[in-house]
């Protein structure tokens, strides 16, 4: 661990914390920029010319959105003296799209599959947790069109469920899992900012699990699973229940943030998007069975010669505590 | 309840240490521990937590308790070929968890919860211990067929829970929309299958092992009649109007089924599709909305749980011997296991309602409450029972009668395992009947 990349993370977390927490356009912007800046360094290794390939294509993506919210708050500063989400939707609408092209949504997710495909497992998992808070949060300070954002849902589970077909880099279809989750979260900021929360983090410990066993067996690709995943029976149970849980099944905890958005989509009279929603998610569940079928099968010879060192006691507990936990989620909210 | 539940959470452990033979024999404690609690009268018992038996889920707890003991006394080859013996004995305690939890359960979002948590255990049965590559197939087919129905189930479920302000099963009302009827209900005809739906049916079976084949029939098929049991009590206004079209088409359906049947030549693919038309008709009598078919349908189900469940360990006992389940090659087996060929006998005829069983009591109860629906239905009612008596003579003359396949390597004789797992399939079939009352009274 280079020095320097402690300090590029500490500002990355601190550009974030400014964006979310600030109450004007401008310094929000400011603490995306930050965030962009100091991630930049984070990306690059000398291993290998992928990573600044991708550091490249994530910048010019993300200054892009950035100018053109910034050309948003100042255009509604021009016309209206100060920025009122009733008035002025095609501004918002604007604002909206550069904020969703930072988190990666569906019509504007181009740059997303193209940049993860280069980079380092842990590097990958800043992108698809960490760097969603900033835009997330800011999307929901505007208040989103219906139209648009439901626009937006349809069009990342669609375009999720059609490109993660045939993909055989674990890393992308991550990111399509991922751009299907922002559909989720995108119509849980339609309605309340808790159950949001609730699915992002719920999302970002399903993923850290996953992510930490593709970068403890260093897999990258689908017919590597075989190697090192499928030789060890509890990191292929974890492994497995993990992808379960992501597609959101009822024993494991991923069924919690899907059970909380479905009630409040029903709450608020939204039957159609909410079948929507379910239907073309089975469509990801079905990838997600797809890529665990390998291990679900059992049939693998362990070898019994070479111990793999992966078995780590913290890991598994940890693993396991999380796919479990729907119960335990549960029973908290009856104590309380 | 608690008991069983923290008896089953702390045999996990035991599962992977204990040994299989030390297991099989903490499930037949533990189910005949829960057969003394039998209270005799049909209120609702040890209700505690939204948890409650009344006397229909404490027939269904007890026939899984059953069943899932069963299954581990027919997976003998799973412990002698040393393929994850242990894990198999833990995913069976899962599965029997989840059952447990969802005939137990006084509330419908609880028991929509478990209902689905039944499901990876059984995938995982599938895949994990199945024969062919195809059971990859079969187990998208069962998983994504209940998925598709269950998920639009919750968005109802909760509908639901914003028209009456709760879940529990007594203190719902009634629903008249066809839209919430149709969506609750459409899960609980896949999962029993109705025809139509029921395609995933004879693929899960042939795929799976012996003793995925053995709860597959013997209860997760129960779950949706149980769960249309419960619930057939919210749309008595709008089932009125259009049960009848259900009725019809798992009356044609069955009829269907039952021609199908006489086309097969794998003997498990044979067992599965006269389930089909069995469940056929226990989703008629559901639907007839009377007490004869809702009490008849219970007898059915529990006498249809034993009675396939016996009919598949039959089929394995064949297929670990013969190394195939075609019926071209199991031909004859009366000439090589004439004791074998009594039991196929005996489960056979149950399975075609013949008189001291429990299939013909509720027969006899589904065939009046259906007819009382509809005078119009005997016909195919004479042609399922008519066509039930062909198939499971068909099966049994064709693996039993005849000039045995001359082929075969040398095998083993029955041994008193199975001697012993197809009469505890078999003796409770026929002696229930003697305690049909207690089967009736649940309503």
């Amino acid at each position: 661990m280079k020095l320097y990349k402690i300090m590029f993370f500490n500002m990355m977390v601190m550009g974030t914390i400014i964006a979310t927490s600030s109450y004007s356009w401008f310094s929000m912007w400011m603490g995306l920029e930050i965030n962009l800046l100091s991630i930049i360094p984070l990306m690059s290794t000398q291993k290998n010319s992928l990573s600044s390939e991708s550091a490249i294509k994530y910048f010019v993506t993300q200054a892009l959105a950035s100018l053109i919210l910034l050309m948003a708050a100042i255009m509604m500063m021009l016309i209206n003296e100060f920025i009122t989400p009733l008035v002025n939707y095609h501004f918002l609408m604007i604002m909206n799209s550069a904020l969703l092209t930072k988190l990666g949504a569906a019509p504007f997710h181009f740059w997303f599959p193209e940049v993860m495909e280069g980079l380092t497992w842990l590097n990958c998992m800043i992108m698809l947790t960490w760097q969603k808070i900033a835009p997330m949060t800011l999307i929901m300070n505007n208040s989103m069109n219906p139209t648009f954002s439901t626009l937006i849902i349809i069009s990342c589970l669609l375009t999720s469920a059609m490109m993660v077909f045939n993909q055989i880099s674990l890393r992308k279809i991550l990111t399509f899992s991922s751009i299907n989750h922002i559909a989720w979260m995108i119509s849980t900021t339609m309605m309340s900012s808790s159950s949001w929360l609730i699915y992002f983090a719920v999302y970002c410990l399903i993923n850290m699990n996953i992510i930490m066993i593709f970068k403890m067996t260093n897999t990258f690709y689908l017919k590597q699973i075989n190697n090192i995943i499928n030789t060890n029976k509890t990191i292929k149970f974890s492994y497995m229940m993990n992808f379960l849980s992501l597609g959101g099944l009822p024993p494991f905890i991923g069924f919690l943030p899907k059970w909380i958005v479905i009630n409040w989509l029903v709450n608020n009279n939204m039957y159609t998007i909410a079948t929507t929603m379910i239907i073309l998610t089975l469509i990801m569940l079905y990838v997600y069975m797809r890529i665990t079928f390998s291990s679900m099968l059992l049939n693998h010879n362990e070898p019994k010669i070479i111990k793999l060192k992966i078995n780590k006691m913290a890991i598994n507990t940890i693993n396991f505590m999380t796919l479990f936990s729907l119960i335990t989620c549960t029973l908290i909210f009856n104590l309380l | 309840m608690m008991k069983f539940i923290f008896m089953m959470v702390m045999m996990m452990p035991l599962s992977f240490l204990g040994g299989f033979w030390f297991n099989q024999v903490l499930w037949f404690l533990m189910t005949f521990i829960y057969l003394l609690g039998f209270s005799f009268n049909y209120l609702y018992m040890n209700v505690s937590y939204e948890y409650g038996n009344d006397l229909m889920s404490y027939i269904l707890i007890l026939l899984s308790f059953w069943v899932c003991s069963l299954m581990i006394l027919a997976s003998e080859k799973i412990s002698s070929s040393g393929s994850w013996s242990g894990l198999f004995l833990f995913f069976i305690l899962l599965l029997m968890w989840s059952l447990f939890m969802t005939f137990g359960s006084m509330n419908l979002f609880l028991f929509y919860i478990f209902f689905e948590f039944s499901l990876i255990p059984t995938l995982i049965l599938i895949l994990g211990w199945g024969y062919q590559p195809e059971r990859l197939q079969a187990g998208v087919y069962l998983l994504f067929y209940t998925l598709l129905a269950s998920l639009p189930m919750m968005i109802s479920i909760f509908f639901c829970y914003s028209d009456f302000y709760s879940l529990h099963f007594f203190s719902m009302g009634f629903v008249d929309s066809l839209i919430i009827y149709v969506l609750i209900n459409m899960v609980f005809f896949i999962k029993i299958p109705m025809f139509f739906v029921h395609l995933w049916l004879p693929k899960a079976h042939v795929e799976a092992p012996v003793a995925g084949s053995m709860i597959l029939a013997g209860i997760l098929l129960k779950m949706g009649g149980y769960g249309m049991m419960r619930l057939m009590v919210l749309f008595m206004g709008i089932g009125v109007k259009i049960n009848l079209f259900f009725v019809s088409l798992s009356l044609i359906g069955g009829f269907y089924v039952s021609l199908m049947c006489m086309r097969q030549s794998d003997m498990k693919s044979l067992i599965a599709y006269s389930s089909v038309a069995h469940m056929g008709l226990v989703l008629c009598g559901v639907m007839s909305m009377n007490y004869w078919g809702l009490a008849g349908s219970l007898v059915m189900m529990v006498a249809h749980g034993l009675c396939s469940s016996g009919l598949f360990c039959l089929a394995n006992v064949s297929y670990e011997r013969l190394g195939s389940r075609s019926l071209y090659l199991n031909k004859g087996l009366i000439n090589l296991m004439p004791n074998l060929s009594l039991l196929w006998f005996l489960l056979i005829s149950s399975n075609m309602a013949a008189p001291p069983s429990l299939n013909l009591l509720g027969e006899i109860m589904l065939i009046n409450s259906i007819l009382g629906f509809s005078v119009y239905n005997m016909g195919f009612l004479m042609l399922i029972s008519f066509f039930g008596a062909v198939y499971s003579l068909f099966l049994y003359s064709f693996s039993q009668h005849g000039s045995y396949y001359s082929g075969f390597y040398s095998f083993s004789m029955c041994g008193l395992r199975e001697y012993l797992l197809l009469m505890l399939h078999w003796v409770p079939l026929n002696i229930l009947v003697l305690m049909g009352d207690y089967l009736i009274f649940w309503l």
